[in-house]
């Protein structure tokens, strides 16, 4: 407070951070001079703001659909320019304080690994590509120029070459493949990531109740996941879908519940290590539960490696989404899946080879910025596993 | 050693027979039995419901459920793994058939795996910090992530589709049983370019970075240093010295990769008509043929344990540090 009042002119001097600075995002930036950043801001809503008006129709009658996914696409666009808004005054304000008051570096661990995954482009970037395609998957009901479902004239339609009316071509029944890799992305994206959030909870509870409560209960929980993780994930995989007709919900829960043993092993061996230190005894001694112990205090200590594996397993599921569906084991046809989107494509590659290029494109891209972050978090969180093999 | 190896087999053994009952009971999870799964995936609903009875009894799904579960455990013990809705053959016959193509796949890959894998993991342990490090670092972790099977897609569409270099699928050219010895050999080879290339560049890049940070690991070692010192030429330190001990943990790796050998690659030998293993499961889950199914799921996983136990002890085998052996009494 007091560093604040010790310079008052120099706050007053670059202006007030409100009135039309607090409303156009990247203004702010601008007059402090922040000229990159404050670009990249104005580019960005003024995106956001074309896309409203350009899509306003389909925005607006959004809300006379009861389709859940079309509010959502609507809602969302409003939220990326309020976001834009409230982001760019935050941020404008904190530079000018940063340039009033003296710099001030983070010194918590949070803060020491996120200037070290800033200085790792490919991490950095892989993340804005992961952002951009939720973002379009998301806006998709706005976005697609054609009705992913709708079959049109086919004869006329069929197999058309990428062009500008169709970017990504059309398949076999004369559908737009863009609109269709659009619609692809929200089922395979989301799939992968609500599978990734199940594994990784069922893991991290399995074990960490293994480890705390050790003795038999950690006897008998692990040896199932002995058994469990002795399958070839995917062998499993294949077994399951064989025995349940796979749909969205049945495939997330599938990939789910296939990979948690992994993360459960791991986080039990990270709790044996942390369950004895003194933290927990004091945690015990002031008689807090044990499920208080487990979450608040346990948990969160083993949490940060298994940031890393997430990364990798939102990789791995909408892989292996992709992998199950391309040999049609898993989201089945009319739906459009990047898995089988290529699939359509793989008996016309010589006529048609953008049916099965741009699905698989995007797919590859999306595994590789995954990857690419997974890489940046390992080495932004542990240094000493800079050189840990890549699984 | 054989102490060793012969306590890590016993305890495999509940182990095994956690897989083998694991395998039985997802199998049973299915709605209705497995009969009907397949009757209504083959689309013969309308079969005579006599006739669906006799097929239950002939494949011993009218037993009570426990009664069943024994008998596969019992039968499994003995190397039985029932017989193919589908087929009408037992399913041994169909693995036995399908190993030979599978390992002739999977062995090319490991080896392509290996040399490429090791060969450019010393090459950027050796430059660290190159460039040449670094993109074999960043390109080694993109061809990782690569789909498979996108890039057998686009590697048949380039090179057998548009160039006509290589078979777009299958084992075998038309003339196959005409050709000579060589012959024969060379179309075979012919026909498992693309798709050995395409697992083993996989593992190649994993492989990469798994060596490159071994020898790292080791090149920090203080008796490298002390090799450097005494003068010998860096070439001598890195074959002789460093490598021998970077190499032990990549030699283990390839232990556990037992379950690829024998398992195969379930959507590149589907992609390439490869009749292995692989295709096997694939061709099964898709027909609802459970027998085969449970098969190859069970020895793909009891695979892993021996694949494990396999890595344990040639871990033991080749690094004098580490004994089994003694007990730890002192």
């Amino acid at each position: 407070m007091r560093r604040e009042n010790a310079e008052p002119q120099a706050v007053r001097r670059r202006g007030s951070p409100y009135g039309l600075r607090a409303l156009v995002p990247g203004l702010g930036h601008l007059a402090l001079g922040r000229t990159g950043r404050g670009i990249r801001l104005m580019l960005f809503s003024a995106g956001v703001i074309f896309l409203g008006v350009w899509r306003w129709d389909r925005v607006i009658d959004a809300f006379s659909t009861p389709f859940l996914d079309r509010w959502l696409a609507s809602i969302f666009l409003v939220l990326l320019l309020v976001g834009a808004v409230w982001y760019s005054h935050q941020d404008a304000g904190r530079i000018q304080r940063a340039s009033v008051e003296e710099k001030r570096r983070g010194k918590s661990p949070w803060a020491v690994a996120m200037r070290r995954f800033r200085e790792n482009r490919l991490a950095v970037y892989s993340i804005y590509v992961i952002l951009l395609f939720y973002a379009l998957a998301i806006l998709a009901p706005i976005l697609a120029p054609y009705d992913p479902a709708a079959i049109p004239d086919v004869m006329a339609n069929r197999y058309l070459s990428p062009s500008w009316e169709h970017p990504f071509g059309t398949d076999e029944f004369g559908r737009d493949l863009f609109s269709r890799a659009l619609y692809g992305a929200r089922v395979s994206l989301s799939i992968g990531l609500l599978a990734m959030i199940i594994a990784k909870t069922i893991g991290t509870l399995y074990g960490s109740v293994a480890a705390y409560f050790g003795g038999v209960v950690d006897n008998v929980l692990m040896r199932i996941v002995d058994v469990w993780i002795a399958f070839p994930t995917f062998y499993l995989m294949l077994m399951l879908v064989g025995v349940f007709e796979a749909n969205i919900v049945v495939l997330v829960l599938i990939l789910g519940l296939t990979a948690w043993p992994g993360t459960a092993r791991f986080i039990r061996g990270e709790i044996l290590s942390l369950k004895n230190q003194a933290f927990t005894e004091s945690a015990r001694a002031i008689g807090l539960p044990a499920h208080r112990i487990i979450v608040r205090h346990l948990i969160p200590s083993a949490l940060s490696p298994v940031l890393v594996t997430a990364a990798l397993a939102v990789a791995g599921m909408i892989g292996a989404e992709a992998g199950l569906s391309y040999l049609g084991l898993g989201i089945r046809p009319p739906t459009p899946s990047w898995g089988n989107m290529v699939a359509a494509g793989k008996d016309n590659l010589l006529n048609a080879w953008w049916v099965a290029f741009f699905p698989g494109g995007l797919l590859t891209l999306t595994l590789i910025s995954f990857s690419l972050l997974a890489d940046g978090l390992r080495d932004a969180l542990d240094p000493k596993a800079l050189m840990q093999k890549y699984v | 050693m054989l102490k060793y190896i012969v306590k890590r087999l016993l305890l495999s053994v509940p182990l095994v027979l956690g897989i083998v009952t694991a395998t039985f009971f997802i199998a049973r999870l299915a709605p209705g039995d497995p009969m009907d799964m397949y009757l209504e995936r083959q689309r013969q609903r309308h079969v005579d419901p006599e006739v669906i009875e006799l097929l239950r009894k002939r494949y011993g799904l009218d037993q009570p459920i426990h009664v069943q579960y024994v008998t596969w455990v019992k039968n499994v013990a003995k190397g039985d793994f029932g017989e193919s809705f589908r087929h009408r053959r037992p399913v041994r016959d169909l693995v036995a058939e399908a190993v030979p193509y599978t390992l002739q796949l999977t062995i090319l890959a490991l080896l392509l795996d290996a040399l490429f894998g090791i060969a450019l993991g010393i090459i950027s342990a050796v430059k660290q910090y190159s460039k040449l490090d670094k993109t074999l670092t960043v390109g080694s972790l993109i061809v990782y992530a690569i789909p498979g099977f996108w890039l057998a897609l686009m590697l048949i569409m380039l090179f057998s589709v548009n160039l006509g270099w290589f078979p777009t699928s299958q084992t075998r050219s038309m003339n196959y049983e005409d050709l000579n010895m060589i012959g024969k050999f060379l179309d075979r080879m012919w026909h498992l370019a693309l798709p050995v290339f395409v697992l083993g560049i996989a593992g190649a890049a994993a492989t990469a970075r798994y060596m490159r940070s071994r020898l790292l690991e080791v090149l920090n070692e203080e008796y490298i240093v002390a090799a450097r010192a005494r003068g010998f030429r860096e070439r001598t330190v890195i074959i002789k010295h460093a490598l021998r001990n970077a190499l032990i943990p990549i030699v283990t790796i390839y232990g556990m990769s037992l379950p690829f050998l024998l398992g195969g690659a379930t959507i590149i030998e589907t992609i390439f008509a490869w009749p292995g293993m692989g295709r096997l499961t694939v061709s099964a889950v898709s027909g609802r043929d459970y027998p085969i199914i449970m098969a190859t799921t069970t020895i793909a996983a009891v695979l892993t344990v021996l694949g494990n136990l396999l890595a344990d002890v040639t871990y033991a085998a080749v690094d004098p540090r580490v004994s089994y052996d003694a007990p730890r009494k002192r």
